[in-house]
């Protein structure tokens, strides 16, 4: 909320009037079978997606931030109904994905179930209908060796201050790759959201273009492969949590076991790069990579559902813990770029 | 009807404290006592001033009766997290001695209070003085019998019961059942039932708990008894849905007797659908034939015989449809507003932001807005109604009349989540952020008031 005494007023946020056109168009195509709206055509199908894409992004803040002073539990309806609005818009995501193109997801199992008298909330990972022709089969399964966090997190996650510490790497990836038609707008970036600020001087890089609908390559955003270069070079024998686009922070030298980055680091370039990567295309590749002190298996799903990841958000000391963000971000990264990221990693 | 501003308690500066914040108001089942419960654990009692009460036009005076603490803030070392003071609810027993019975909850533990008054005190001990020292046998050459002598009024509230360890999740809702012997406790996914007697034992009589709490996709918002029906009980959940649960049919009432369920109108769905079809307050009306619910965005009104749509729609503030998504990060849309019947269940009210409140005429289908705000606000004197104008082509409003408001300057900090309506009479209590408005309608006629019963006094807008 507001800070006391403030008057909210709604006109002066950054993308209203790009929420009051996206909400002018019809949403939310209709469930298979049903009598839904049709699915919108052209500048509004766009502005749709960057609607979900905001919507999604706030979600996901909203879960990791708890805004009390002395950490009190979670509102559990609240925490339900962002849940469900997560997973709504992942299932269409699916959808659009399993329409467009071979779906290169693998979603990874369930976590172990919780202990019987855990009655903690926390997200499950969507029952994703089985991939039609995956190249790979992962096994994504990453049995916590020794779960630090509250949560036991799934291979697939790479540590969110490796990859922040690491975005040197990631940083050469946007450019070249983006078919994003107007040439890269002036540096001051505006963000999806008003809440997504970007961090800092440094945020005003390369390749920060405004959310701008006409911008945007219309198509599904698949999952996140990144991760798993990173995932290669942890020396944690717990499976790291996820985090993406860091561009902000110079990289350090060394990786350091993970630790809580700071949560509104990572989504402010969280925002941008879904925009950025939205039409860059996923591959499957093979990582023999995650067997860092044996605690992944050699096959990884690059795909990571938000549900996983925030299973680890959930845990009743949500309010504190290393937010171990997801993105379960639609964009996709060359194969090369990921070598270069994993040279960039190995290497350093 | 007009509605003319009576009182407003409450702190007058800006800086609103945390713990001053008014989480919950109710009044007794007389309307001679006004309870309300604030973030900091506190209940303030107010009493309608006996001495106005023939006199019409001041017979909303109340003044404050009792305050105590009713929670004090505690803290779960099992995780780490502390369990808030914040009263959620206040339910007042019948009454049925010389004092006061209600219940109070915040979001684990329920608590029983007394509420008892203190006119006399004994005087003329033997043995005793009257500052309590004992007086030695052996100087007592003559006996006299104590008597109760006047005093100060003192109203004392003493704790009864405590009712706890028995939720795992947070406590919305308590209602106390018609046969005065037990009451509901709800939390997010469990409904438990107690005897007022029995503060060790309670039973749970619904209980939505997934096996896998990973599939938890729907929670309970509220639940009330039926105010006649000791068996029937309704339950509202995130999903929009109630449901009717009679204790009868079997110890634990997983299985609904009743779903009360409007299809989605597909023109309106959006991302938002359900966070804005999440029930916030269900309550029936006096008569136990309806049943009021509240979302985000409308009033409806249930009948119980008829469960696949609601008899009567009501939009709040429709204006803020378009205004969804900032309201989703700002958080508002969580919000949880109340909603409440008047006595004769013709007119039904609920809050709104900006201070504004809206009361829905059902007979006469008529609905008026009214704002809660001490500028605008002299005693005697019919609040003027307002009007929020929507922004139309994106040019603002047109031409904005004295009284409106447009949506843009909404002021979403100031928002009503609780009201009350005096069960016998005209007058309303209001609750803002941290001030509570008592407002009364206008009387008509001074030389009708020797004519006005109760009965009288309800009238519609």
């Amino acid at each position: 909320m507001f800070g006391k005494g403030v008057k909210r007023k709604l006109d002066e946020e950054d993308d209203e009037g790009l929420e009051g056109q996206a909400l002018a168009s019809p949403v939310a195509p209709g469930a298979a079978g049903g009598p839904g709206p049709r699915w919108p055509e052209g500048p509004s199908k766009v502005s749709y997606t960057l609607q979900r894409q905001t919507i999604f992004n706030i979600s996901l803040m909203k879960l990791m931030y708890s805004q009390r002073s002395p950490p009190a539990e979670p509102r559990l309806e609240r925490r339900v109904l962002i849940n469900n609005m997560l997973r709504r818009i992942q299932e269409e995501l699916k959808q659009e994905g399993a329409l467009q193109r071979p779906p290169l997801l693998l979603l990874p199992p369930s976590p172990p179930p919780d202990h019987p008298m855990d009655e903690t909330f926390r997200e499950a990972p969507p029952t994703a209908p089985p991939p039609p022709t995956p190249p790979h089969t992962a096994t994504p399964t990453c049995p916590p060796a020794t779960p630090t966090g509250p949560a036991p997190m799934e291979a697939c996650l790479t540590p969110a201050s490796l990859l922040e510490d690491n975005d040197a790497a990631f940083c050469t990836l946007a450019p070249p790759t983006l078919p994003l038609s107007p040439p890269p707008t002036p540096p001051n970036c505006q963000p999806a959201s008003p809440l997504l600020l970007p961090r800092g001087p440094s945020s005003q890089g390369t390749g920060f273009f405004p959310p701008a609908p006409a911008s945007l390559a219309p198509g599904p955003l698949t999952a996140i492969a990144k991760t798993a270069a990173a995932n290669t070079t942890t020396t944690s024998p717990r499976c790291p949590p996820l985090s993406v686009g860091f561009r902000t922070r110079p990289p350090p030298p060394t990786l350091t076991p993970p630790a809580p980055p700071s949560p509104s680091g990572f989504l402010s370039d969280l925002a941008l790069d879904d925009i950025l990567f939205a039409d860059i295309d996923t591959s499957m590749y093979d990582f023999d990579a995650c067997t860092t002190a044996g605690a992944v298996t050699a096959k990884l799903s690059p795909a990571v559902t938000a549900d996983d990841l925030l299973k680890s958000l959930t845990s009743p000391y949500a309010v504190a813990p290393a937010p171990q963000v997801s993105a379960n971000q639609p964009f996709k990264i060359d194969l090369t770029e990921l070598d270069h990221i994993m040279e960039v990693l190995v290497g350093s | 009807m007009q509605w003319c501003f009576s009182q407003v308690k409450g702190a007058i500066d800006d800086d609103v404290a945390e713990a001053d914040i008014i989480s919950t108001v109710e009044f007794n089942h007389s309307g001679e006592l006004l309870a309300t419960g604030d973030r900091g654990g506190r209940v303030v009692i107010f009493q309608q001033e006996v001495d106005n009460k023939s006199i019409p036009e001041y017979r909303s005076e109340y003044n404050v009766y009792s305050t105590f603490q009713s929670h004090e803030p505690e803290f779960d070392y099992l995780k780490s997290l502390e369990i808030e003071e914040k009263i959620n609810k206040i339910r007042w027993l019948p009454q049925q001695n010389a004092s006061q019975f209600l219940l109070s909850t915040n979001d684990k533990t329920i608590k029983l209070w007394k509420i008892s008054e203190r006119d006399k005190r004994p005087e003329g001990y033997n043995l005793k003085e009257e500052d309590g020292r004992y007086i030695d046998p052996g100087t007592v050459t003559s006996l006299r019998v104590p008597v109760f002598r006047p005093m100060d009024l003192m109203v004392e509230a003493s704790p009864r019961r405590v009712f706890s360890n028995a939720h795992t999740y947070h406590i919305n809702s308590i209602s106390v059942n018609s046969d005065n012997a037990t009451y509901l406790s709800a939390d997010d996914l469990r409904v438990n039932l107690w005897n007022l007697e029995v503060n060790d034992r309670s039973f749970n009589i619904v209980d939505i708990k997934p096996s896998n709490m990973e599939d938890l996709t729907e929670i309970i918002t509220a639940a009330e008894f039926h105010p006649h029906q000791c068996n029937t009980l309704v339950y509202s959940s995130s999903k929009g849905n109630i449901r009717l649960c009679d204790m009868r049919a079997s110890a634990l009432c997983d299985q609904h007797t009743k779903l009360f369920e409007e299809p989605e109108d597909p023109s309106n769905r959006s991302f938002f659908s359900e966070i804005i079809s999440s029930i916030s307050d269900v309550k029936f009306s006096h008569s136990g034939r309806y049943l009021m619910t509240r979302d985000y965005l409308t009033v409806k009104i249930w009948d119980l015989s008829m469960e696949n749509r609601p008899l009567e729609t009501y939009q709040v503030h429709d204006y803020l449809r378009s205004k969804l998504c900032s309201l989703y990060e700002n958080d508002c849309l969580f919000d949880k507003f109340e909603c409440c019947w008047n006595g004769n269940d013709s007119v039904v009210m609920t809050g709104s932001y900006n201070n504004f409140f809206r009361m829905f005429d059902r007979d006469q289908r008529r609905d008026a807005t009214l704002e809660a705000s001490r500028e605008h606000s002299l005693p005697l004197q019919p609040l003027k109604p307002r009007r929020v104008c929507t922004t139309t082509g994106g040019g603002g409003c047109g031409k904005r009349k004295k009284d409106e408001i447009s949506v843009d300057s909404l002021d979403f900090n100031k928002k009503i989540l609780h009201t009350a309506w005096h069960p016998n009479d005209n007058i309303i209590a209001v609750a803002t952020i941290n001030n509570l408005y008592i407002f009364q309608d206008k009387v008509s006629e001074p030389d009708s008031a020797d004519d006005l019963s109760a009965s009288d006094m309800m009238c519609t807008i």
